[in-house]
């Protein structure tokens, strides 16, 4: 049995609007073995991004515990807290955007060297950072050249090198590629495999491309409205989807094939994450939804071994 | 695998290049490319060269302060290169001495607000919340009274002198610089690579001084080149009600002012002075935006 690296127990992010609670995360649990890729899939707004940036500290949970190697990592203070994020990062979502344009590829890289200071002499930061370049495949001539200059893909590799920098166990991948070209997509989630395989990474692979998650998880959890829906392996997943929104989302990927019926596309707006009355959240866009369905928090059921899934269809006894 | 596929070799010259063109030495090279840059920063040291050795051009005492009522009103000549003004002094003599303390107003003012505002607009706009809307309200009731009357009610506390002068510009002009330098942080913040130094382990400060503030300097440094010139105006009309720079001293606003009685016929009284006015804040102005867009790497060649 490997260990359990990352694990997040009854997490809550709430926002305070104007018309009330934000619910963007709302009792998430799962866990991530050492080594392992969990993918987690949702579409925009559904609170995965949110989900992320919590587990990082980059924003304050509301409630909950994250345990990283079974300490919650929720209640260190600065000083531990700096020591905690050589072991966890971030790969951020829009290149373009995540870097910033003042500062050159080597300084960008070596940054959190810096401020983390796992290397003190500058000739071994540079050479980490020079090493970090190769090791993402950006040729040595970029050292002095600025995020501008350079196209998405490469931007990523920044990116990524900079997130590897510290030397981390833990990464947490915020939709790395939906910003890139499909091409370029494939470069860069290839690389990101590899370097799992190279230096042992655990990665929490954020995403909206289902196709992509495929491709690259282990384990892969659905999020709808900040909650988690369905968590299990991913071959299980994509042979026997069971929560409703689950199928419906493998039901819209598109086939090249032209023979290939479309499955029953979804209708119905999503509820206001603000607020949300309790019961199953997907309750009105689904065609099973009964009375059991509302009222009630769903809790968390599962019919097979490994496959958790947040929907009464699966109470034990019903059908 | 990438990292076995090395095919080029680590080289302190790379790294070693880049630290000795860096920094001030690179933004210098930009900015010589631009023309109107130079041209501003050619003015303006002329300008302020003029000022500091004014003392050897012409004596003060006798050319700037004392009264000839014999040469009175003269146009310009080869003596009195700028005419002199209705009590016989050089105008020549009075615009280069004046230069010191319009210069030390405009630029002491403008420093002092831009340290302030810097301090306030980032605080506010960083941390937004509670903390935002303190400052800001505090600011907008600063705001709320004409600057003029603001200054001149300091002033009339604290007694008439330079200082205090300097005292009562600042206090009036922080809350502009302050939401200036609010309203850029506020569009900057937003940008994932402040989320990505936070996941760096950066703290709030050097997150604020090298990830915020050098992308939101745009907008301020354009401020900052108009406010030089509107604090020596400024300075002009406390002058006026007589609450700014005491007579005789020559001030470029207060002898604006001085000779408004006489513009009619003798309209180069109000030309010379109004042209140094005009001639330091163009220059600034000028070089403001030359060092703008140097500092930008995105604007690079």
């Amino acid at each position: 049995m490997t260990q359990l690296l990352v694990e997040t127990r009854g997490l809550r992010k709430y926002f305070n609007t104007s018309r009330g609670k934000l619910h963007a995360v709302d009792g998430v649990d799962f866990s991530i073995e050492e080594g392992k890729t969990l993918g987690i899939v949702g579409e925009s707004g559904c609170g995965k991004s949110t989900l992320g940036r919590v587990i990082l500290r980059l924003t304050d949970a509301t409630e909950g515990e994250v345990l990283y190697q079974g300490k919650d990592i929720l209640t260190y203070g600065r000083k531990k807290m700096l020591d905690m994020r050589k072991k966890m990062q971030m790969i951020f979502q829009d290149p373009y955007a995540s870097l910033n344009p003042r500062m050159t590829v080597s300084e960008i890289i070596a940054e959190p060297i810096r401020i983390m200071k796992t290397l003190e002499d500058k000739q071994q930061i540079n050479r980490r950072v020079y090493q970090m370049m190769n090791v993402v495949g950006l040729s040595g001539r970029l050292v002095n050249a600025y995020p501008h200059e350079l196209d998405g893909g490469r931007r990523q590799r920044i990116g990524v090198a900079r997130a590897l920098a510290v030397d981390p166990a833990f990464i947490v991948c915020d939709e790395p590629v939906s910003a890139l070209d499909v091409s370029i997509q494939a470069q860069i989630l290839n690389m990101l495999m590899d370097l799992q395989e190279e230096f042992g990474l655990t990665y929490m692979f954020i995403t909206h491309d289902l196709s992509v998650v495929k491709h690259i998880s282990d384990d892969i959890g659905v999020m709808y409205l900040g909650q988690c829906v369905e968590l299990s392996s991913s071959r299980q997943l994509f042979e026997r989807p069971l929560h409703p929104y689950t199928q419906a989302l493998l039901d819209a990927i598109p086939m090249p094939d032209p023979d290939h019926a479309m499955g029953e596309i979804l209708k119905g707006e999503v509820t206001s994450p603000i607020e949300p009355s309790p019961g199953c959240r997907f309750a009105n866009r689904c065609k099973h939804a009964h009375e059991a369905c509302l009222g009630q928090d769903i809790p968390v059921y599962q019919p097979f071994p490994g496959h958790q899934v947040k929907c009464v269809l699966y109470q034990e006894g019903a059908e | 695998m990438t990292s076995k596929t090395a095919n080029w070799e680590f080289s302190e010259e790379l790294f070693e290049e880049y630290k000795k063109k860096s920094q001030i030495a690179e933004v210098w090279r930009r900015l010589k490319k631009s023309k109107t840059a130079m041209l501003g920063l050619f003015v303006l040291t002329t300008i302020i060269l003029l000022a500091l050795f004014a003392d050897l051009i012409r004596n003060y005492q006798s050319m700037a302060i004392e009264q000839n009522i014999m040469n009175r009103l003269q146009s310009p000549n080869s003596t009195h290169w700028f005419g002199t003004d209705a009590q016989g002094r050089d105008l020549f003599a009075r615009v280069i001495h004046g230069a010191r303390i319009s210069l030390l107003l405009g630029f002491s003012c403008t420093a002092i607000s831009v340290f302030v505002g810097l301090i306030l607009g980032s605080v506010a706009g960083y941390f937004g919340g509670k903390i935002d809307g303190v400052i800001m309200r505090i600011l907008d009731s600063i705001m709320s009274i004409p600057a003029i009357l603001l200054s001149l009610a300091i002033v009339a506390v604290l007694g008439q002198s330079i200082p205090n002068l300097i005292i009562a510009m600042t206090v009036a002009y922080v809350p502009g610089f302050a939401r200036i330098v609010r309203a850029s942080v506020l569009t900057v913040i937003g940008n994932e690579y402040i989320e990505a130094a936070k996941a760096s382990g950066l703290g709030t400060f050097r997150i604020i001084s090298k990830y915020v503030l050098p992308n939101a300097f745009g907008p301020i440094i354009v401020e900052i080149t108009m406010s030089v010139a509107s604090v020596i105006k400024a300075v002009a009309g406390l002058s006026f009600i007589g609450l700014g720079i005491i007579p005789p001293t020559p001030e470029w606003g207060a002898m604006l002012s001085e000779s408004r009685e006489f513009m009619r016929y003798n309209p180069y009284l109000v030309l010379y002075p109004g042209l140094a006015i005009v001639l330091t804040s163009l220059s600034l102005n000028l070089l403001g935006d030359g060092l703008r867009d140097a500092l930008d790497p995105r604007l690079k060649d």
